[in-house]
């Protein structure tokens, strides 16, 4: 496994070596400033929007790793590879979950890092590993059914449709729920441990079942 | 006798395509050449001795062991080659290195290198930038670096020049040369097998026409030259393809059954393999 782990991570490093090192240096960028600012008390600076748009980004720049690394494997046609090797096809399906948790744990020690700073409360890192989460939880089992391009498509016309009307239909539930924001953070948290589950569930029978 | 690979009755049904109770052997300490034309479904019977597809029906035994259920332990003595198995295009020979030698318990990585130099790979350059044949080449070295028992070969020497297809032969050569290892490999180019194989497997549209020795398979069919009035003569059992050409009929023939009169001469694999699919007339077994 960790083979599969070195393997995928060295690709993705290979690929993306130049844009990796400007997301962490826009990271490293984005937390000094919030220390600046918190020391400073620039309450005209320190704009959660702008911190919110940040963790935004990055969480979703982490979530799409297992995708671009699916994508680039279908298109330079070396799905194979794996398979012919000494290791399980339950280890090959598993690897790309585990990219996604080693992703949503960098990405929420950061943004955790990011709320202490900030004086914040957990929503931004409840936010950010649970979107790299959701993401995955959805789009690695698709992969695997439609292949990594179209389930990309599929992805994004959910996204799009989720950016949309996200905070709409968020509002009216948190209106027409019995509950308060935090209950049903809590909740959806739940919820999307218990899906994440059976997407692992999914994709390890379906990679078991296909024929490559 | 011990085998490396015992298949049979190997079916696979996919939409426009089916396999058929494909059954052959390969005994330890022998070379197979695989051969077919395109479509024929080599890939599918290689991919399902790997567990890359699975079989609708039949049994696969790989040096013994059933291969037709996943086990990693097996693959550690299998090198492979498959045109769709290919190194990510942003590796390099010594990123190959890495990775295999964290997952193959017998990786050697000085042997590994040793191949590298003999195939005159670059270190510095990206597969991306290797051209067809230098991909070959290292789908070649890393599959033999490992140690293994068994190699399954799928169009390994296409794409390389004259030179570097006969010094990989010699690489199968020697591999197999102490009887303790094997090679199933398939090609198109049927010189480089009638040059390495001890075995030859046909397989024609998802059925196998024949599998066995080369020296048999060389010694059981023989071309004759005629013409139309001669050819009527012979006996019609003994025809197994047959060519019109402006200046006499070429028929395939078994050699056992034609009369010792008639005028034979050898025949190679290739042709063989043409006229027993498209110039088929008889039985072809």
């Amino acid at each position: 496994m960790s083979t599969l782990l070195w393997y995928r991570f060295r690709v993705l490093w290979k690929q993306f070596k130049a844009l990796t090192w400007v997301l962490l240096i826009t990271a490293a960028v984005v937390l000094v400033v919030g220390i600046v600012c918190t020391a400073t008390n620039n309450n005209e600076t320190m704009d959660h929007y702008y911190f919110g748009f940040a963790i935004g980004f990055l969480s979703i720049y982490s979530a799409m790793i297992p995708v671009f690394m699916l994508q680039i494997e279908e298109q330079e046609k070396n799905v194979d590879l794996l398979l012919i090797l000494p290791v399980t096809r339950k280890q090959t399906a598993l690897v790309n979950y585990i990219v996604t948790w080693i992703c949503a744990v960098v990405v929420g020690i950061y943004a955790l890092l990011l709320s202490i700073v900030l004086q914040d409360g957990v929503e931004m890192v409840l936010f950010s590993v649970g979107i790299i989460l959701l993401i995955n939880t959805i789009y690695i089992p698709l992969s695997i059914w439609l292949g990594a391009q179209r389930s990309a498509i599929v992805l994004f016309i959910l996204g799009a449709l989720i950016c949309i009307g996200g905070s709409e239909w968020g509002e009216q539930l948190e209106k027409s729920l019995p509950v308060s924001g935090s209950v049903l953070l809590v909740i959806a948290a739940v919820l999307l441990v218990i899906l994440h589950l059976v997407s692992i569930s999914i994709s390890i029978l379906q990679h078991q079942k296909k024929d490559f | 006798m011990q085998y490396a690979i015992e298949l049979t009755n190997l079916c696979k049904q996919y939409s426009k395509f089916q396999l058929k109770d494909v059954s052959f052997s390969l005994p330890m300490g022998y070379v197979m050449g695989f051969i077919g034309e395109n479509g024929a479904g080599k890939t599918t019977v290689m991919k399902s001795m790997l567990h890359l597809v699975h079989p609708d029906s039949g049994q696969i035994l790989l040096l013994g062991q059933d291969a037709s259920k996943e086990n990693a332990d097996l693959k550690q003595k299998i090198g492979v080659v498959l045109d769709t198995a290919n190194f990510p295009q942003s590796f390099h020979t010594s990123d190959v290195n890495q990775m295999l030698k964290r997952i193959y318990t017998n990786w050697d990585s000085d042997l590994y290198w040793k191949y590298i130099e003999r195939f005159q790979l670059p270190e510095k350059k990206k597969f991306k930038e290797f051209s067809m044949g230098m991909k070959k080449k290292l789908a070649v070295a890393a599959a033999l670096s490992h140690h293994p028992t068994l190699l399954i070969l799928d169009e390994v020497t296409a794409g390389l020049d004259p030179m570097v297809r006969e010094e990989i032969l010699d690489v199968f050569r020697e591999f197999v040369s102490d009887g303790e290892h094997a090679v199933l490999i398939s090609s198109h180019i049927i010189s480089d097998l009638e040059k390495i194989c001890d075995y030859v497997t046909f397989l024609h549209q998802g059925k196998l026409l024949f599998s066995m020795e080369r020296d048999t398979l060389l010694d059981t069919y023989c071309m004759v030259q005629c013409s139309a009035e001669a050819a009527k003569r012979l006996p019609a059992e003994a025809i197994c393809g047959k060519r019109d050409t402006p200046y006499h009929i070429e028929l395939l023939c078994k050699r056992e059954m034609l009369p010792s009169s008639v005028q034979a001469e050898p025949v190679g694999i290739e042709d063989i393999m043409i006229f027993l699919t498209k110039y088929a007339g008889g039985n072809a077994k």
